[in-house]
């Protein structure tokens, strides 16, 4: 991506051109804030439709209202997750059961936290607390198919504006789901949308034998695993896909 | 009060989840090989996801048929284009396609 942007160079003493910085250009940050804008908007239009289903799980949930609703959703940030708590609460669970079926559905979270740290390394304090809360299939996804976010301020500007993009469109559709869920009409074939959007991802990385080999062992293993419950399956499937490099030393770094 | 806590609980763990390895416990004090094996988490990640979607019956789609020539015709169009949005409008308009011809 080319800025094309002048910025001050601490390192320049009193060039005067230095000094003066157009706010006008975007800079390195505000260009990756762009990017990150511009990459998930498709991932939105993509998980609407799983939104608006858990905004009519959440509407026909009676122990759950609307605003209850509505503050679990922006603190999930997890559809699968919450969809399946939602289940476990409509069917009287308790906080325990809630709590072990949360930490299974998401424990591949786990996993995309390890691959993304060295991003999250040289951030800020607030940064690395708070941050990781955007931290989700999709926004890992993007996050990792692009190599131009190497300083620390562009993959910051970026994750925020990708994360929060897509946590506004999610909310917003999940509250329409609960306002307008009984009336709406029925399409599913946009519930094909979410691996639609793995397939784009996901296709163009498997140019490489690198990439081809986790993606299939996983695969493979997670059709095997698929009769497991809370979606243990795919975890399994995803570990299994990391095992051969965990195998290969001269994959070590 | 129950329902609420559980969802509490529920939003607190998934929050320990997503920091557990970024400031818990940073993954660069990770094992050299586990660290190695991290850049095959996406393709692995993806991979699963795509496949599970497929064997439980394609998901709000209903039937696997539908959702393989999606996965076939949004692969192509992958492959081809590298464009998301082409690739997801692609995939649904084949889903939907086959769901009106079946």
């Amino acid at each position: 991506m080319s800025t094309g942007t002048r910025v001050q160079d601490p390192n320049m003493g009193n060039d005067t051109d230095a000094g003066r910085v157009d706010s006008s250009i975007p800079g390195p940050a505000q260009g990756a804030a762009r990017s990150g804008v511009s990459d998930v908007l498709p991932v939105v239009v993509s998980v609407v439709p799983f939104a608006v289903v858990i905004g009519v799980a959440i509407a026909r949930t009676a122990e759950i209202g609307g605003v209850l609703g509505v503050l679990a959703s922006a603190g999930y940030y997890s559809g699968s997750a919450e969809l399946a708590s939602i289940g476990l609460v409509a069917d009287g669970a308790g906080v325990i059961a809630v709590l072990g079926t949360t930490a299974l559905v998401n424990a591949r979270l786990l996993v995309y936290g390890a691959s993304l740290q060295p991003r999250f390394r040289d951030q800020p304090g607030w940064f690395r607390w708070l941050a990781p809360h955007f931290v989700i299939d999709q926004t890992y996804a993007i996050a990792t198919s692009r190599d131009d976010l190497g300083s620390p301020e562009r993959f910051r500007a970026y994750w925020l504006a990708a994360g929060g993009t897509l946590g506004l469109g999610w909310l917003a559709a999940i509250t329409a789901g609960i306002v307008l869920g009984p009336v709406l009409p029925d399409l599913p074939a946009m519930g094909f949308a979410v691996p639609a959007v793995f397939l784009a991802l996901l296709v163009p990385q498997l140019r490489t034998a690198a990439a081809r080999r986790p993606a299939a062992v996983a695969a493979v293993v997670a059709v095997a695993a698929s009769w497991m419950p809370h979606g243990f399956g795919l975890l399994v499937g995803v570990i299994a896909g990391l095992i051969p490099a965990l195998l290969d030393p001269g994959r070590t770094r | 009060m129950i329902p609420a806590l559980a969802l509490i609980a529920g939003v607190a763990v998934t929050y320990v989840l997503r920091i557990a390895f970024i400031v818990l416990v940073p993954a660069d004090r990770l094992p050299g090989r586990v660290r190695g094996a991290l850049d095959d988490v996406g393709p692995a990640a993806m991979a699963a996801i795509i496949a599970t979607h497929l064997v439980h019956g394609g998901g709000p789609v209903g039937s696997p048929v539908p959702t393989l020539a999606g996965i076939v015709v949004a692969s192509a169009v992958a492959w081809r284009t590298s464009n998301l949005a082409a690739t997801v409008v692609s995939g649904i308009a084949a889903v939907a396609f086959v769901m009106a011809v079946l």
